[in-house]
């Protein structure tokens, strides 16, 4: 997986699904958008739909809870461990 | 001038001296006040103030304030089982102590033990919990027993126990660690504010400064919450004449739904919308102060978790409502209800997938939740007893899940479209979402006879029909 490119693509993505006025331009892979206040329960579950279309993620398949999706860092693991 | 006393809890001036000695005296003595105001326990006095002394004993404190709740708590429900009068009997106060701890010890070895569950209720954790949970509560009609019929007051804490052992977070923990949230000095009624471990300690003060400021932080929640009680007294006398209040001499005396429900000629369509209207904003004043005493005292004792309820009545969309409302409820919804239904419904499409993962939560979850509140109702009030009870209630559920879908599909459009409404528009938005909120209030009050056709009747009045 190409990290940098597809953490670019994330980043795009992210930021169509924050709450108003907010950014994900300077969050670390670390920082929890929920815990934050940067994204809510909804785009949690667009995030999701996003992985599934985008990324072929099955999160219930690969054993990944909802709540590991709330930092970059964690999505991306997410996703390398869906690659082939 | 307005926003430096709104946000105290973000002066780095008053973080600064509040690590002080002075500062943290003066921090206990407001505590100590707002806290005596609310009515808080004497163990949740005694627990902040060691916390405040020995921070890095914290959860120790936490977990004997746990087991002084359990030890003190009124058995007098214990004489259930034994078809004695409620009073108190020292054999079944022991008995029911000893019950309790084992049933909390007892899930947490289980939860300890997950991965030696066998597959198929590894798959479906919550839910083996919750027939655990309901075998234990039918045996509460057994003598010395009866105090597993509250057993409802701990199931969600267990299931977020047994949520963090399926997700493998579990090991190394012991069971002071959970202890002080299964039974919360802190405060709380069936829903877990503040979730599960995770998310307490994610929000855990890690230093000094972080403890100041989640202090000061739970200071200001307190002070909001006097707040809102005086005005909800306030509304309470002035509006609906409610008896020992101030100021009752100049009540409008407004009847409240339950009366107009059960009293078909007090109603009028304009008095109706008012007190619907009305009764919306009490009970949200009604859950923020619960909310702002609980969320209050865990960032005293330096959890700084989220509010319970934030302005809900700003909200623009039904789902952002339901989010602000009582955040911890639909987060426990979004948890055990919400997610697992989304996950494993793959395969229709994306509009049935969000109606289906939404019924399962704000519909069926949230039915589910008040029943097992109230298990006597399960246990003895027979087919068509608990058929007729929670009638409305799953009206209600219907109706928010409804508004809730439609809600979630609108604000994706709007996204997708980057719409920012403002001005009138804005107004018209939160203008809905009180209607639609006030609306099916009707539905979700308690009364008892549970009056479903009465409750049509009065709602179909209000649209003049």
């Amino acid at each position: 997986m190409d990290r940098p490119a597809v953490r670019n693509e994330l980043i795009d993505f992210l930021n169509t699904v924050v709450r108003p006025g907010q950014s994900v331009d300077d969050a670390t892979d670390e920082t929890n958008l929920v815990d934050a206040g940067v994204i809510d329960s909804l785009a949690l579950i667009q995030i999701i739909f996003w992985l599934e279309q985008n990324h072929d993620l099955h999160l219930h398949k690969l054993g990944i809870d909802p709540s590991e999706l709330a930092s970059i860092g964690g999505i991306l693991h997410s996703i390398e461990l869906a690659e082939p | 001038m307005i926003s430096a006393v709104t946000q105290l809890h973000e002066s780095e001036r008053l973080i600064r001296f509040s690590q002080g000695l002075p500062g943290r005296l003066l921090l206990w003595a407001a505590a100590m006040l707002l806290l005596w105001w609310h009515n808080s326990s004497v163990l949740m006095l005694a627990a902040l103030t060691l916390v405040m002394l020995f921070p890095s004993r914290k959860r120790t404190f936490l977990s004997l304030a746990a087991l002084g709740i359990i030890l003190g708590f009124d058995f007098s429900l214990a004489a259930l089982g034994s078809g004695t009068p409620a009073r108190f009997n020292g054999l079944a106060w022991l008995s029911n102590v000893a019950v309790m701890i084992l049933v909390l010890f007892g899930v947490f070895l289980l939860a300890l033990n997950f991965k030696n569950w066998p597959a198929l209720l590894r798959k479906f954790p919550v839910l083996t919990l919750h027939l655990l949970i309901w075998i234990l509560l039918l045996l509460s009609s057994f003598p010395m027993l009866g105090f597993l019929i509250q057993l409802d007051f701990v199931a969600w804490r267990l299931s977020y126990l047994v949520l963090l052992a399926s997700r493998g977070k579990i090991e190394g923990t012991t069971f002071r660690d959970h202890l002080f949230y299964l039974v919360p000095v802190f405060g709380g009624d069936n829903t877990p504010y503040g979730k599960g471990l995770d998310f307490l300690t994610r929000h855990e003060a890690a230093d000094p400064e972080a403890f100041a400021r989640s202090q000061l932080a739970g200071i200001k929640l307190l002070i909001l919450a006097v707040f809102w009680t005086y005005l909800l007294e306030f509304m309470n006398a002035v509006l609906f004449g409610m008896r020992d209040y101030w100021l009752t001499e100049l009540t409008l005396n407004l009847p409240t739904i339950t009366e107009m429900v059960l009293d078909e000629g007090s109603r009028s369509w304009y008095q109706g919308w008012a007190v619907i209207y009305l009764e919306l904003v009490r009970s949200v004043l009604t859950i923020a102060i619960m909310g702002h005493v609980i969320v209050g005292s865990l960032r005293l004792l330096g959890f700084n978790v989220f509010r319970n309820t934030y302005k809900p009545l700003l909200s623009e969309s039904v789902v952002e409502f339901w989010n602000r409302y009582y955040f911890y409820f639909k987060e426990l919804l979004v948890e055990f209800f919400f997610y697992p239904t989304y996950l494993r419904a793959r395969s229709v499409g994306p509009r049935t997938r969000m109606l289906l993962a939404v019924f399962a939560a704000a519909g069926l979850g949230n039915l589910y939740f008040h029943i097992l509140a109230l298990p006597e109702v399960a246990l003895n009030a027979g087919f068509y007893g608990f058929v007729d009870y929670w009638s409305a209630r799953a009206v209600y559920c219907t109706l928010l899940a409804v508004g809730i879908w439609i809600s979630m599909l609108r604000q994706q459009q709007s996204r997708q479209k980057g719409i920012r409404p403002g001005g009138l528009a804005r107004f018209r938005r939160i203008a809905g979402v009180w209607t639609f909120y006030a609306l099916i209030h009707v539905w979700s009050i308690r009364i008892d006879g549970h009056f479903l056709l009465e409750r049509l009747g009065f709602t179909l009045s209000l649209l003049g029909l």
